[in-house]
């Protein structure tokens, strides 16, 4: 390097030489050109002034990180977006914006977010890429719609998708481009309680109204970490105004740490107890038999049934004690209808989840809660037309069903995650050979990662729609870029909010869109043209978004003046002398349907599997920090959750000669990931805990640093038997020193 | 009436969420792994019967009333501004001596790394006086823990909550060295007993005790200044090490 | 005697603290001097450009040039590789990579430490492209903060600094403009860059670049004074 301030004689003659002088490098290139304008700009934008007092607009939106969508006032600064503040309007998020919601500045200014269409060169995950134009990748997206439908018809091609505003457009065009294969994020999720609650009330789930219920049981959900709102928010404020918290969970999690109560009770167990909290209340007549009589059907089965499960037997399973069952039924009777147990979200634990979650579902009936105030609500009547609407085209040489149909007896028609993978390694029934993944990212999100990889390469094109090169974009052939949430404009979507009712939300840009990126309406509105199928997208969004809201001036002038719509419709006596959406009509507290179909009417208790010696359960959690897979590479949030250490209790730690912080090897029987243990007494002995998202593709082999180890490379690859869901909890691990 | 902007908490609200945090690092730039704010937590007694309950205790710069950050400077840059009752750095004669921040009972002073300087929070004055917007805290707290405003004026929800709670509201103090806080507590908050005496370094009590105030101003400006912040950085630096360590 | 400065004006000043307004540059003493800096500019401002058929094909016929300028820095020129393999590779340093590119080519995140590639430094970069007289093309996407602009910036500028035509306050303000592009930003960036260079696993096309950069800034850097006295420039 030269030393401090000279350059030698030598060296300058020979960079100012005139072989260089002549050399006339890139003068049609680069990126400047002669400005338009004859006139420099005022002093106003001199480099003298740094603009820090210059005028501050203020433009609504609403975040994307995680599902809640709060909205939010984006104060934008010379084209430059500074602060985000939450939209106080908003009755869903209650004038909040979290940790990631602040992010979301660092996820728009973000020098790693894709930028540029991009092509695989070389083999799948070798990190090998060469930008498109958007021409290009358009064309050559469509020529391997094509050719794929061509080799294997239209149901060749799998369309997933994450929770977006847009994303029912990537359900459009996978409909009119004629493929059934639209199993997505939903199915790793919460399908097995939509199913639990579907069946036992007709609404998959009803929505709970936290804000005026005065007994909250709360099994596993973390909602002081896992944000919902406004649940999380409305949770704290009934606290506050006397409301009774009980929860549920193998750790100490914060939400456990601000409750009345909590049991650490044993994983897989749930349903023990509340069989007995039912057996209990129904034996101490502790129900309105009214209610029972006029809105309920199957109580006398429900009756006979849960007889043996007594508080005793209960004990015996989740370890909670028996007189703390009983009191909590009474307790839980007493507050009713106000009385609930919460319906949660993330249901992907185990291989019985349908029925845990149902008789969740049936002890709420019980207490006659549902359409009543404290309890569970019926979905708000608020829907906007259907825009664009449109017939899709048939395509005769289409298989006759979806290449997962049947493989658990309760399924929802989307399709499940698990299922389909297994298709397509299998080729069973059918080869599936391309798939198109917009905002979601299945190799972090599905359990038994090695085997999605074996998916994607089996797959003979996958297209990646994303703003950060996530997991499976860098597994994928295309990689298209996509704009952040303040960089877009959106349909109007409606979002159902439990106690705040229910809500009408758009985008508009905030911030015009940075380097390359096109949102999937304008990919998929690009694809369609080249494909014959232009006219099922030949409208802007704005046209779009007119038509939803024909006929509703109060709430575009909403939209418009506040940045969003609250619909005060009324919250309780929806179904007033209404029947429910169930076969009879009425709360099934025995499911005649199931009967039916040779599964138990009423849930019956399983033991899950006991955990082998010197082993643990796997389970995965929260933290308000982070979400999925979605944030692990922002700045900010790293700051806050740098890795996901495995949570190990002390006991169990000794016996291993873990101390906390020392590097850990945990292996179950798919993998084995390298990572931190976190030595605590906020989880139970035979259960340790990591949170998803985290630990890089070649896991296994290295540390890396603070980013962690992959739980979806240690979990194996369980589903709900009835449902097709994800279960996350049924993975048993070993934990040595690395 | 001069105003007194101040901080009232509910802390048993705080789920520890950490927004707070990461919307005071957003709106004001602050430099990786260093913050203005901070959240404190208390497990419960042992003993008790509620031993599972954990207690989060959100906190920043208590913007007191006399404070012992501005007895240590030695070139008055921070200074209690009687306008709005915050207390400032003037930057122009900030050496970045680092004297305030062992004499700051709650931690809330560090060294920026990346201007050298001593930042703390200033309830986002940059933001409440250009826009008239909230501290960023304030606004995006989703329990809406904090409650901010002048409560010097009746007129403001600030002044009401305190006043209706003045029976119950606590200010954090150590015993050794009270500076009358304005961020006040409600509700039984926890942990209680965390701040700590104020520390003034003893070659700049020395150097204090020889200073006029009208040198002091002279001092910040000049070179003298810079003199200063090295003989400084020499006997203290591990005691600041220490100190950024402590307050995290 | 300064005073009174809040903490938000000491932040947005930070990008600017650190320039000493320079009077000139001995590069400007004649014409043919100007040009031959203002190629070298130009030459690395394609090298930090994404190599499609056009650069590439520039790159390709500046070989010669290019080997020239290593062997003044007393290095080998290292070999160009095939335009896929170049493009796979700037892809993976400076554009996208799994969990993060290595080489982050925007002044602004490593001038305005906020985990954000736009700030104040990007603001006067934006500045001085307009107040110069130029503006971004369309068929560019990247923010102007960018290495590969900032470099094209400084070549464009160099002729403004040159003593023929230009006006004197015009040439000022090109000195001092040319001064903190080469000092504030491209110098630390470019610093940040070879820190980073020894782990990476790639061929040693761009690694060798960026220090062969580095150190074409720094003797830059170096000739500050428009007199261009021996003080700046070591007998021999």
């Amino acid at each position: 390097m030269n030393n401090s301030n000279k350059i030698s004689r030598r060296r300058f003659l020979a960079l100012a030489g005139s072989g260089l002088a002549s050399a006339g490098i890139g003068g049609h290139l680069g990126n400047l050109k002669a400005r338009a304008e004859d006139t420099l700009p005022t002093s106003d934008n001199s480099t003298q002034e740094p603009g820090n007092k210059d005028k501050l607009e203020s433009r609504f939106s609403f975040c994307n990180i995680c599902p809640n969508k709060c909205g939010l006032i984006a104060r934008v600064q010379n084209n430059r977006v500074v602060r985000l503040d939450p939209n106080p309007e908003h009755s869903k998020s209650r004038g909040m914006i979290c940790a990631r919601g602040n992010a979301g500045i660092q996820q728009l200014y973000d020098p790693d977010r894709l930028k540029y269409p991009l092509l695989r060169k070389g083999k799948r995950g070798e990190g090998k890429w060469q930008r498109l134009s958007w021409e290009e990748a358009l064309d050559l997206a469509a020529k391997k719609f094509r050719d794929i439908a061509d080799k294997y018809t239209r149901c060749g091609w799998w369309f997933t998708w994450g929770a977006d505003a847009q994303a029912h457009f990537v359900h459009r065009f996978a409909n009119v481009f004629g493929s059934y294969h639209i199993a997505n994020h939903e199915s790793l999720c919460f399908w097995t309680r939509n199913r639990g609650f579907l069946d036992v009330f007709g609404e998959g789930p009803p929505y709970p109204d936290v804000l005026n219920s005065k007994y909250i049981i709360m099994i596993g959900a973390n909602r002081f970490e896992s944000l919902i709102t406004p649940d999380s928010i409305d949770l704290m404020t009934a606290i506050q105004q006397g409301s009774k918290l009980v929860v549920l969970d193998p750790r100490r999690t914060k939400t456990a740490a601000r409750a009345h109560e909590w049991f650490p009770v044993k994983p897989g167990t749930d349903m023990a107890f509340i069989l007995a909290l039912m057996q209990v209340i129904i034996k101490e007549r502790l129900y309105d038999p009214e209610v029972i009589h006029k809105e309920t059907t199957g109580f006398n089965d429900l009756e006979k049934h849960v007889r043996s499960y007594t508080p005793e037997w209960a004990a015996r399973e989740t370890g909670i004690p028996a007189r703390d069952i009983r009191r909590i039924a009474r307790e839980m009777a007493k507050a009713a209808p106000a009385a609930m147990v919460y319906p949660g979200r993330r249901s992907s634990t185990y291989t019985n989840s349908t029925e845990i979650w149902r008789s969740f579902a049936i002890l709420n009936g019980l207490l006659g809660n549902f359409d009543r105030p404290g309890g569970l609500l019926a979905r708000q009547d608020l829907s906007l037309h259907e825009a664009k609407s449109y017939l899709a085209p048939w395509y005769e040489d289409n298989p006759k069903e979806r290449a997962d149909a049947h493989k658990a007896p309760l399924m929802f028609e989307d399709g499940a995650m698990q299922t389909m993978r297994d298709a397509v390694i299998n080729e069973d029934p059918y080869p599936v050979k391309g798939l198109f993944a917009y905002h979601t990212n299945p190799m972090q999100a599905m359990p038994n990662r090695e085997k999605t990889r074996r998916m994607l390469e089996n797959m003979e094109f996958v297209i990646s729609v994303d703003i950060k090169m996530s997991d499976t974009a860098w597994m994928s052939d295309l990689v298209l870029p996509a704009p952040s949430a303040l960089e877009r404009r959106d349909p109007a979507s409606v979002k159902q909010a439990g106690s705040a009712g229910a809500c009408v939300y758009t985008r508009d840009p905030v911030v015009p869109p940075l380097f390359d990126s096109k949102s999937v309406f304008e990919i998929l509105q690009g694809l369609a043209k080249r494909l014959d199928l232009g006219k099922f997208f030949d409208f802007g969004l704005e046209e779009y978004r007119e038509e939803q809201l024909k006929g509703m001036p109060e709430v575009k002038k909403a939209l418009r003046e506040k940045g969003v719509y609250n619909h005060n419709g009324s919250l309780y006596g929806l179904y007033k002398d209404k029947p429910l959406r169930t076969s009879s009509g009425k709360i099934e507290l025995s499911s005649a349907r199931y009967k039916d179909k040779g599964l138990d009417p009423i849930p019956v208790y399983e033991r899950p599997q006991e955990v082998p010696q010197n082993s643990f359960r796997l389970v995965v959690g929260r933290n308000a920090c982070y979400t999925n897979s979605n944030t692990q590479n922002n700045w900010l949030l790293l700051q806050f959750v740098p890795n996901n250490p495995l949570w190990i209790n002390p006991g169990a730690a000794k016996k291993l000669g873990i101390r906390d912080g020392d590097q850990i090897k945990v292996s179950s029987s798919v993998s084995h990931v390298l990572t931190v243990a976190k030595v605590t007494q906020d989880i139970r002995e035979d259960t340790v805990c990591m949170w998803s998202g985290f630990g890089n593709i070649s896991d296994g082999l290295t540390l890396v640093g603070h980013k962690g180890g992959s739980v979806a490379e240690l979990l194996e690859d369980h589903i709900d038997t009835l449902n097709g869901n994800a279960a996350l909890h049924e993975t048993f691990v070993t934990v040595k020193q690395a | 009436m001069k105003s007194q902007y101040a901080m009232i908490i509910d802390s048993s609200k705080c789920i520890d969420c950490k927004a707070c945090l990461a919307a005071c690092k957003q709106v004001n730039d602050l430099p990786e792994d260093h913050w203005r704010n901070w959240i404190k937590y208390s497990e419960q007694d042992p003993q008790s019967a509620e031993t599972h309950l954990v207690h989060f205790q959100p906190g920043g710069c208590m913007q007191c009333n006399t404070p012992t950050c501005v007895e240590a400077c030695p070139t008055r840059a921070t200074y209690k501004d009687e306008r709005d009752g915050t207390v400032k750095i003037d930057y122009g004669l900030c050496i970045g001596c680092g004297s305030c921040i062992p004499a700051c009972p709650y931690g809330a002073r560090y060294r920026n790394p990346i201007t050298r300087k001593v930042d703390k929070c200033d309830f986002c004055d940059f933001w409440r006086n250009n826009f008239g917007l909230e501290p960023a805290c304030v606004s995006t707290c989703p329990t809406k823990a904090r409650i901010f405003g002048d409560i010097h004026d009746p007129k403001t929800r600030a002044y009401q909550v305190l006043r209706e709670n003045s029976d119950r509201v606590v200010r954090l103090s150590n015993p050794q060295t009270e500076t009358k806080p304005n961020m006040f507590y409600l509700k039984n908050t926890a942990p209680k007993d965390w701040p700590k005496p104020a520390r003034t370094p003893d070659p700049i009590k020395a150097m204090l005790c020889c200073l006029t105030p009208g040198l002091q101003g002279i001092l910040g400006a000049s070179i003298l200044g810079a003199l200063v912040m090295w003989g400084k950085q020499i006997f203290t630096r591990s005691e600041e090490e220490q100190d950024d360590r402590e307050s995290e | 005697m300064k005073s009174n400065i809040a903490y938000r004006e000491l932040l947005d000043s930070a990008p600017f603290a650190n320039t000493q307004p320079k009077t000139g540059y001995c590069i400007n003493t004649d014409a043919e001097k100007t040009n031959s800096f203002q190629n070298l500019f130009m030459l690395l401002s394609l090298i930090f450009s994404y190599p499609d058929d056009q650069i590439y094909q520039e790159i390709l016929s500046t070989q010669y040039t290019t080997r020239e300028l290593f062997q003044i820095y007393n290095r080998s020129a290292p070999d160009l590789l095939r335009q896929e393999e170049l493009q796979a590779e700037y892809i993976s340093l400076f554009v996208n990579n799994y969990t993060g590119i290595p080489l982050i080519p925007y002044a602004s995140w490593h001038l305005d430490p906020d985990g954000r590639i736009t700030g104040n430094t990007l603001d006067r970069i934006q500045n001085i492209i307009l107040e110069q007289g130029y503006q971004i093309k369309d068929s560019n996407s990247e923010p102007e903060d960018h290495i590969s602009i900032v470099l094209e910036l400084c070549s464009r500028i160099l002729q403004f600094t040159a003593f023929s035509e230009s006006a004197p306050e015009k040439k000022t303000k090109a000195n001092q403009d040319f001064s903190w592009l080469v000092e504030t930003c491209l110098g630390p960036m470019l610093q940040d860059m070879q820190e980073k260079i020894a782990n990476l696993a790639c061929s040693d096309f761009y690694p060798l670049f960026i220090l062969l950069s580095r150190d074409f800034i720094s003797d830059v850097q170096a000739l500050s004074d428009l007199t261009c006295t021996e003080k700046n420039i070591a007998g021999n």
